[in-house]
């Protein structure tokens, strides 16, 4: 973290002479503080000064939120909230917490196994329209998600044989307000498959190949190789897959209806927007929702920022 | 060997076919479907009946869908110049090699990995009109008190400063990637021909950056026509309209008013401009290949 442990430090220059001096270095290291960790450390306050206030927020009674003027730390610290929200009737928070849960979590793996399998097939098969097949899957990543959410929700209402249809759809309310609606079209997406068939590319054949002649079976060699072998790509596209469930807001909204299926998002929307909001408890919500994607970034930051500079967006 | 092949071509089909079938039923049959439905007028309870060109007649007499399309712009034209400018000069701070710069980057990227809706909330304590802690800053500098979500001037405003917060971070990775792809002998060589750090950064950042600029200009305005969720949270599209977007609009007409055709119809003109938009990044993206 320290720019130089000591002002005295000898160092190489680029010539090749050894620097003994000690003003130079002085120099050097007033110029790290002065030009860098000090404006840098207070971008990083302007940063997470909102995170540091939900929290904050989070851990005051009620009553000392409208205080004047505004306390920058809690008069006294309020665990409880936590435990309050828990129970709270109008939150369901642990119900909340749990559907978002199962939603992100199945969504990321169904979203892994499909595209990975259209990926290997793409990337080692060879066949007549392989590429015209790729370039139009290719294409269907310029399909807007919100432009899709008037038809997707048409075609949940209307599936057949669900939720009270008969077989032409009519009559019940299909897979509407179900985690078959919620979590099933968002499965395949053309976006990762692209991003896997270029890792697998790069992938060299070889122990794919050397499992062939043994006899490996095509299964096995997707299962038990390529697989394993694509784990930091699996890795990267899955912690963004999940990323976007966890915070996905507008297809769970339009969805889901009732309690047992609804998001950690949509109830902090929708208890925001009812009357008499406590604001504590909401925050403490709002640090819930926020706390998992927060602690999954910094554990695989690494495969992160090797996703982001791959293109990696949403 | 005809064994193996077989087992490849099984194999082939399943593996491609599953979500390909996919693809089909969620992406490329919705997306037939929303054209269908825009000719109709549907409540979702009945059936759609066929009504022609009628829906587009209307959205162009609809006050509320230009005005939809004005604040989309409006916001698109702040957040795009400004969010790009504050997160290059981020990515240009951040860009050394210094030890601890890796721990600055995670931080400033935080704001990217919150949900949109909490960060909402939160941004929402701060812009209250009595307890908010900006309106204590301006009472502090002697300034009255605005009414940040609740008056057409300031509203639109303070969503826009909260989503140039939230995206900032991600931006600047792109421009730090761009930035540690130029050649630093460039700047060694420019500096050995006396040049300054201005025109240095004038003659050789700039124009190597490009890639990522025209990368991060594309993606900022798509996102920009899609913004949605802050609305909703914060404003609900008022007051007075002065919030509502392109998408909230559409989500407000489909899923509160019921018009499944009318709002097919608005869903059909933003995908038109985000083609549009698309078809420019192409353009772009194939002279990238030259900047290499």
């Amino acid at each position: 973290m320290t720019a130089n442990p000591t002002a005295f430090t000898s160092e190489l220059t680029r010539d090749g002479r050894v620097e003994l001096s000690v003003r130079p270095a002085v120099r050097r290291l007033l110029k790290d503080w002065f030009g860098f960790y000090l404006p840098a450390t207070v971008i990083a306050l302007v940063m997470l000064f909102p995170f540091f206030w939900m929290i904050s927020i989070a851990l005051r009674s009620e009553p000392e939120i409208y205080t004047y003027p505004p306390h920058i730390f809690p008069e006294t610290i309020r665990w409880d909230n936590f435990a309050r929200i828990w129970s709270d009737p109008r939150m369901k928070m642990g119900l909340l917490f749990w559907n978002t849960l199962i939603y992100a979590t199945v969504r990321t793996f169904l979203q892994l196994l499909l595209s990975s399998m259209a990926a290997f097939v793409l990337a080692r098969y060879r066949f007549p329209g392989r590429d015209a097949i790729f370039f139009a899957i290719l294409a269907t990543v310029m399909i807007p998600h919100e432009v899709l959410v008037i038809p997707l929700f048409v075609i949940m209402k209307h599936m057949p044989l669900a939720g009270g249809n008969d077989w032409l759809g009519m009559g019940g309310t299909g897979w509407l307000d179900s985690f078959k609606g919620l979590i099933l079209p968002g499965i395949v997406s053309g976006y990762s498959i692209f991003f896997l068939r270029q890792f697998f590319l790069n992938m060299s054949s070889e122990l794919e190949d050397a499992a062939r002649i043994d006899g490996a079976s095509e299964f096995g060699i997707y299962w038990r190789i390529t697989l394993p072998m694509a784990i930091p790509a699996l890795t990267t596209l899955g912690v963004f897959s999940f990323q976007f469930a966890w915070s996905d807001f507008m297809w769970p909204l339009i969805i889901t209806n009732s309690d047992h299926i609804k998001t950690i998002q949509l109830g902090l929307a929708v208890l925001q927007s009812s009357e008499g909001t406590e604001w504590s408890l909401l925050m403490t919500g709002a640090v819930i929702a926020t706390l998992p994607l927060i602690s999954l970034f910094v554990l695989l930051q690494r495969f992160i920022s090797t996703g982001i500079s791959f293109g990696v967006g949403r | 060997m005809m064994g193996l092949n077989r087992q490849k071509i099984i194999l082939g089909s399943v593996f491609l076919g599953l979500p390909l079938a996919w693809l089909t039923f969620f992406v490329v049959f919705p997306i037939l479907l929303v054209v269908y439905l825009s000719f109709t007028s549907y409540d979702i309870l009945g059936s759609p009946k066929w009504i022609g060109l009628l829906n587009y007649e209307d959205l162009l007499d609809d006050d509320v869908f230009w005005t939809a399309v004005l604040n989309t712009a409006y916001y698109t034209i702040v957040t795009v110049p400004v969010g790009m400018a504050l997160s290059l000069l981020l990515a240009l701070f951040i860009n050394r090699r210094l030890p601890g710069v890796g721990f600055f980057r995670t931080v400033y990227y935080a704001p990217v990995v919150a949900p949109l809706v909490t960060t909402a909330l939160v941004w929402m304590l701060f812009y209250s009109e009595t307890t908010g802690l900006f309106n204590y800053l301006l009472a502090l500098l002697g300034f009255a008190p605005k009414q940040w979500l609740s008056s057409s001037t300031w509203a639109m405003p303070s969503v826009i400063v909260m989503s140039i917060w939230k995206g900032l971070g991600f931006n600047m990775v792109i421009f730090l990637a761009g930035l540690q792809s130029i050649p630093r002998e460039l700047y060694e060589a420019a500096s050995l021909d006396g040049a300054g750090s201005t025109s240095s950064f004038r003659y050789i950042t700039l124009p190597l950056l490009a890639p990522s600029t025209v990368y991060v200009t594309i993606t900022s305005i798509i996102a920009s026509f899609q913004v949605f969720s802050q609305v909703f949270v914060m404003t609900g599209g008022g007051p007075n309209n002065s919030t509502t977007t392109i998408v909230h609009q559409i989500y407000r007409t489909a899923f509160v008013h019921l018009e499944v055709g009318y709002a097919s119809a608005m869903a059909l003109a933003l995908f038109v401009i985000l083609v549009a938009v698309s078809m420019v990044n192409l353009r772009l993206v194939a002279r990238k290949e030259i900047y290499g």
